[in-house]
């Protein structure tokens, strides 16, 4: 049937589109019916003259069947649209500045809502680039005891889940950080994934050169490398293949190149072959990112029960895994989880930016349908319908927002593209986020429902003036008194209450932020240079080297001028990935009623604390006597002393940990340290145990160098590099500043309040614009009866007390309105927040004061223009 | 009754459907054919003729294209469209029914 369509279809776009061709197709079709009928007449007898008339008669009046004909073929409606196209766009041109106004606030908000949906729709709603990506997921151990997910998996629990479950197709892990790697015999830093065999099937990579490895490969170590790092290595992406790297102490080929688009996890240049088995057989040695695909057809519930299964098995079989449970969970949610809530903050203050504008351009929309009731009246006196008359005000209104649109989606791409630019990288996937089809189709759908949402109230307004008042008037806007204000002052009530939302946001989040900024780390940030070093460690001989070398190293940059004291640490402060340990005192229990004591664990050298300006409570520093046959020693943080040994003084006490054997036995409490917030600076410190790195030759092989110095740390480098290459010229070096990694640890909360403050700024802006235009107006309207009053004796003074009384009266109304609203929203974002209630009666008390204060302000322009009204002017105006 | 009667409301459609179906014409030939075929009983006036044939074109029935006719000027064809083909049959049939619905009503003789 639907083909019936097309014919029909194809019939009246021809009309519509060759309107002139299908009236000449009219006329020779009529014209060839008189001649036919002409020569049949003229067959029977008649003249020619006689028979053209005789068919003309008989056809009737074809003027009127080609009119008849003419109407059947165009489409009604659309020459009306075409009409109210025209005249809209005349009439926005006659309103210049009205219009502009319209234009202008609609960009805005659509501007906003479109870079903050590209975001969305780029990070969280468009599916992962891979193959079947809603069958990716990530697994991870729970501890079921109040622990909660654990980032990383044991080994052998690892082992266990892939063998026993019956849900997955593919399970693998990978780990890795950025590691020193000698490429074309060159020493650099890179980003290295061990990984198992089905890691490259879970994502359902194919390479873009050369190929991956399947399981049943010989046990040499192979490698696969990132587009984008082997077109920088070797110049062409596939002139790596068949190349050997070297990297964590062995040589690997490379057999294959990812795709450009595959760089998973975060930004990896290479993938080295692990052993399907590590030989860690810790089951409490948490050091594996589990990922897996599950077969076709598994919910994500059996597979969790299935594993679930498994883990309980484990833990009855092993009594380390008691509390280890397993979470699963879809590899998007995993990757997004902590953007989720900021990008759902930052959309739900573009739709209030944007509910703001609306309101705005209504109130536009209704002061201008106010000024042309007069022309309005006529066009309903000389028989526009409301209809009509509706549709009319209506097409203006789309025909405003579609240009707005279009500006608005220019605005919006070059707002996100400054996004983009000041985005934390923990944000993932920000190279996905692009302007699509599905953001284009947001922005109009979005343009389309707020054009005729907040157009039909106005235009239905300008429809329904009464005619013979409105004809009667002498000026131009008086028909339209009486219904609109309190229309109007619903809008100004919403208004102020929508800003006084965002604003109590924006202020909540900035007041967090500046707490957050002035936080006591427990350590400086100023003037401590950071070196990153790799070294390349091959058995425990390499650890050994390793450890010397940053031994020289340390004491070579203390005698460099400029530098005040320099020490080494193995996990900087805010990185992720962090050790920790269960811990017992005494010999004593590791855990305590149920829950198990844990502690982070800091590798550190002797001096540190003196480097980053942690005060010692109690006790001393580790010193060079620290070595690996002497007793071992530990320094503690102030929360685990407490926590464990209250008033009492841990010095001399044993704290053993499940590190390594040596620590299993014990080591001394030698000193006490302040608390510091090396999680991250939201995070209250946790019991901490730091240990000297040469106690620890195998974590204390690879630190960070952390240098305090007199004046500019950027002016060492130079002196560093050298006396770092004058020890091994074949370790890697990179520099940054304490100053740096503090900044990026705040690049996200910065990033959200940046935006939600912008956007409530923003907001504050447009409705503080909308409480001056709408109180002009309707000063202005009130104009003759302030004349009147006046006249009759009125005081200047009464008069511009009621304007600023009235507009009083609505702001105080839209701000408890708003400040209800603003407890719901501020408990929705309290998560985010930092040493701040959601209630914070500070921030809410001055962004109300503002609020009042500015509105004051903005009324109280036009209401001494109401006061200096000059009664006869007005009167006569009248 | 010197008059022709009127037709039914949607009859001249399956008329005209009919005609075009046996082969496509113009205009004026399928009025010619009507008057003919019907022995002058049914009378369609050009005025609701052309209406008629460009509504059946707008809603895909048929279709129309310009051939050179028979007085070698050019002239505009109708033709049945695949759609329009499967409407004639169930209209005729349709029709079929209610004539022979119709017809043993006015059968009825009084008891």
């Amino acid at each position: 049937m639907w083909r019936r369509w097309i014919y029909s279809l194809r019939a009246r776009l021809r009309a519509l589109l060759h309107p002139r061709r299908s009236d000449r197709e009219l006329n020779d079709e009529l014209s060839f019916h008189l001649a036919m009928e002409t020569r049949d007449n003229v067959a029977r007898g008649m003249s020619q003259t006689e028979a053209a008339r005789r068919a003309r008669m008989n056809f009737g009046g074809v003027q009127q069947l080609k009119e008849s004909l003419r109407e059947e073929r165009s489409i009604p409606w659309f020459d009306h649209l075409r009409q109210d196209v025209t005249f809209a766009i005349r009439m926005i041109f006659r309103t210049k500045v009205v219009s502009l106004a319209v234009i202008v606030t609609f960009a805005l908000g659509i501007g906003a809502n479109t870079a903050i949906f590209s975001l969305i729709n780029g990070v969280l709603l468009s599916p992962l680039p891979y193959d079947s990506p809603d069958r990716i997921v990530t697994v991870e151990p729970f501890w079921t005891n109040g622990g909660g997910p654990n980032a990383v998996s044991s080994a052998p629990d690892f082992r266990d889940w892939r063998e026993r479950n019956h849900t997955f197709e593919y399970m693998a892990f990978h780990a890795g950080r950025e590691v020193r790697i000698v490429a074309n015999g060159t020493p650099i830093f890179a980003n290295v994934q061990l990984v198992t065999p089905d890691f490259f099937q879970v994502f359902g990579v194919r390479p873009f050169s050369g190929r991956v490895w399947a399981e049943t490969e010989e046990r040499r170590p192979l490698a696969v490398v990132g587009y984008s790092w082997a077109s920088g290595q070797f110049g062409e992406a596939a002139a790596a293949i068949g190349e050997t790297i070297e990297a964590v102490g062995q040589a690997a080929e490379i057999v294959g190149v990812a795709p450009p688009a595959f760089t998973y996890p975060g930004s990896t240049d290479i993938w080295m072959s692990s052993a399907l088995v590590p030989g860690s057989s810790s089951r409490g040695g948490h050091n594996y990112f589990v990922v897996g695909k599950l077969k076709a057809n598994v919910a994500i519930e059996e597979a969790r029960a299935d594993m679930r299964t498994i883990a309980s098995q484990l833990e009855q079989e092993y009594p380390e895994n008691r509390f280890k449970s397993v979470a699963i969970t879809p590899m998007l949610d995993n990757l997004t989880g902590r953007a989720r809530t900021t990008l759902w903050l930052l959309f739900g203050t573009v739709i209030a930016v944007m509910l703001i504008a609306c309101v705005n351009v209504a109130h536009l929309q209704l002061a201008r349908a106010a000024s042309r009731g007069r022309e309005m009246a006529v066009r309903a006196a000389i028989g526009g319908g409301p209809g009509r008359l509706t549709r009319q005000v209506l097409t203006e209104n789309v025909v405003l927002g579609f240009v707005g649109c279009l500006v608005g989606l220019v605005f919006g791409w070059v707002t996100l593209k400054a996004f983009l630019a000041m985005a934390p990288a923990e944000i993932p996937r920000l190279n996905e986020v692009h302007i699509d089809a599905r953001v284009l189709l947001f922005t109009l759908a979005v343009t389309a429902l707020c054009s005729l949402l907040f157009g039909v109230g106005p235009a239905r307004r300008a429809a329904r003036s009464d005619v013979s008042s409105g004809l009667r008037h002498q000026t131009a806007r008086s028909t339209v008194r009486g219904i609109a204000p309190r229309v109007r002052s619903t809008l100004v009530m919403v208004e102020v209450a929508l800003s006084l939302v965002l604003l109590v946001a924006s202020g909540l989040l900035l007041r967090s932020f500046v707490r957050l900024s002035q936080v006591d780390l427990g350590f400086t940030t100023e003037r401590v240079l950071v070196t990153t070093t790799s070294y390349p460690v091959v058995g425990p001989a390499g650890a050994a080297a390793a450890t010397a070398f940053y031994r020289d190293l340390i004491a070579q940059l203390r005698t460099l001028p400029g530098v005040r004291r320099a020490a080494g640490m193995m996990t900087m402060p805010f990185d992720t990935l962090r050790a920790n340990s269960g811990y017992s005192i005494d010999g004593g229990p590791y855990s305590r009623d149920g829950q198990p004591l844990i502690a982070d664990i800091q590798v550190v050298t002797p001096g540190y604390f003196d480097t980053v300006n942690t005060p010692f409570r109690a006790g001393r520093d580790f010193d060079d006597g620290d070595l690996a046959g002497r007793p071992q020693v530990a320094i503690i943080n102030e929360r685990l002393a407490r926590e464990e040994f209250g008033a009492g003084s841990p010095l001399g006490r044993i704290i053993q940990t499940g590190l390594t054997p040596d620590t299993r036995k014990g080591m001394r409490i030698i000193g006490v340290v302040a608390d510091a917030r090396e999680r991250s600076p939201e995070t209250p410190p946790r019991p901490e145990i730091f240990v000297p790195y040469l106690q620890h030759p195998g974590p204390g092989s690879r630190l960070t160098i952390l240098t305090q110095t007199a004046l500019d740390p950027g002016a060492l480098t130079g002196s560093i590099r050298e006396a770092a290459r004058m020890l091994n010229p074949s370790v890697p070096i990179r520099f940054s500043t304490m100053d740096e990694v503090l900044t990026k640890a705040l690049a996200y909360p910065r990033f959200r309040t940046t935006l939600v403050a912008a956007f409530g700024l923003l907001a504050g802006l447009l409705a503080l614009i909308g409480i001056y235009s709408v109180l002009s107006y309707l000063v202005a309207e009130q104009t003759p009866e302030v004349g009147v009053r006046l006249a009759l004796g009125a005081l200047r003074r009464d008069i511009f007390k009621r304007v600023i009384g009235a507009s009083m009266r609505l702001v105080c109304g839209g701000l408890i309105v708003g400040l209800v609203l603003s407890l719901i929203a501020a408990k929705a974002i309290e998560t985010l927040l930092f040493a701040v209630s959601a209630r914070d009666p500070m921030t809410i008390g001055v962004v109300i004061a503002l609020i009042a204060v500015t509105a004051l302000v903005a009324s109280s322009i036009p209401a001494l223009r109401a006061a200096s009204v000059d009664p006869l002017v007005a009167l006569r105006d009248e | 009754m010197s008059k022709p009667p009127d037709l039914m409301q949607g009859t001249l459609d399956l008329l005209l459907l009919k005609i075009i179906g046996l082969a496509p014409q113009h205009g004026w030939a399928i009025g010619q054919r009507l008057r003919q075929v019907s022995s002058e009983d049914l009378q369609v006036s050009d005025g609701s003729l052309y209406p008629a044939l460009h509504k059946l074109e707008l809603a895909g029935w048929i279709e129309a294209e310009w051939k050179t006719s028979e007085l070698g000027k050019r002239a505009k064809f109708y033709s049945l469209t695949p759609a329009g083909r499967r409407r004639l049959e169930q209209e005729t049939e349709h029709w079929r029914r209610v004539s022979s619905a119709i017809t043993r009503v006015l059968r009825l003789t009084e008891v």
